[in-house]
């Protein structure tokens, strides 16, 4: 056996798997400074998606606010649902999936890497969120739970409960008592 | 992106023993984050009043009897300017009497925390604070109704 030294350039290595990939997958693209790529037109979300994953084999990822938009395409949909009047019927792993084109175990990755919390807590909150508004227009809780698709008043109560530490007349009369103070103040 | 944004907490505690125990909890829970410390009211305001929009921190957390000496309490003090209403005020206390929390809520107080005997407790406790509260400032909710207990 003979041990033998190789010296090797990982810029130029990098460059030239970058090059490859592009050009196996066929998007048009320009290379730039190093680590920047100018693709040229508009990649499909799926096409995007396979580049990506067959640069992660070499340990290159592509930083693209591409995933800081799909964030927000997440909440924004999110958001949409929960303040509709019915929730929709379906399990919402699928209704997402099924908005937004896209697995839900990528969409439900990509949400946890970025916000430090999950899609199903981001529901949660939204929701919680929702109910306080209602709660505040003088809707009951029977109603308000309702509304928001909650099994039982006990239900909404408790998850009202998880995310603010308050139940939710306690927290009615706080946010009435500062608007009390504030008019007379 | 949301990571790009790092997150900046402040604290105003007179306790040097408890600055230090905040100091490593939140060390230790190992987030990037920028952290200022105050030992007093007037110091916390002063930095408060000279910070930019975009300087001021994401979330503060403020000892229950922390005073100043130019006003009554921080709390009521901060809530007076308009130009704060989106930073986060959590009250940091032994307290755990229900008259205190409800006095320090309706003050303006988003959350309140039970200072925690146990050191693994107070890095948790601080975690779901920081969490939550991130939540709201990255996806611009309504921080007038931002109420959290732990």
């Amino acid at each position: 056996m003979k041990k033998t030294y190789i010296k090797y350039d990982v810029n130029r290595a990098c460059q030239v798997i970058l090059q490859e990939q592009l050009e196996e997958l066929g998007i048009a693209y320009e290379t730039q400074e190093l680590g920047e790529v100018i693709i040229q037109k508009n990649v499909p979300m799926a096409l995007f998606l396979t580049l990506r994953n067959n640069l992660q084999r070499y340990g290159i990822d592509v930083l693209n606010d591409q995933k800081g938009q799909l964030i927000q395409r997440i909440k924004n949909t999110i958001i949409e649902m929960v303040g509709r009047d019915k929730l929709p019927t379906s399990k919402i792993s699928c209704y997402l999936a099924e908005r937004l084109q896209m697995n839900y175990n990528y969409i439900s990755a990509v949400f946890s890497e970025y916000t430090h919390s999950s899609i199903e807590n981001y529901i949660i909150l939204q929701k919680i969120e929702r109910a306080k508004k209602l709660l505040l227009q003088e809707l009951s809780l029977t109603e308000v739970s309702c509304l928001l698709s909650y099994s039982s008043v006990a239900h909404l109560s408790g998850q009202f409960k998880k995310v603010t530490g308050l139940s939710p007349s306690v927290f009615k009369k706080i946010i009435n008592e500062r608007k009390k103070n504030a008019h007379t103040n | 992106m949301e990571k790009a944004e790092k997150m900046h907490i402040a604290l105003a505690d007179d306790d040097l023993e408890d600055r230090e125990l905040f100091r490593d909890a939140i060390e230790e829970l190992g987030l990037d984050v920028e952290l200022s410390l105050f030992s007093n009211g007037d110091e916390l305001l002063d930095y408060l009043h000279d910070a930019h929009d975009k300087k001021r921190p994401h979330i503060l957390f403020l000892d229950l009897n922390m005073l100043c000496s130019k006003y009554d309490d921080c709390l009521s003090e901060i809530r007076r300017h308009s130009k704060f209403k989106d930073l986060s005020i959590a009250i940091y206390s032994t307290s755990s009497a229900e008259n205190d929390i409800h006095k320090t809520f309706v003050g303006g107080a988003n959350i309140y925390i039970k200072k925690p005997n146990d050191f693994e407790v107070l890095k948790q406790s601080l975690h779901e604070v920081l969490k939550i509260n991130w939540q709201f400032h990255t996806s611009g909710l309504d921080k007038s109704t931002f109420l959290f207990r732990i």
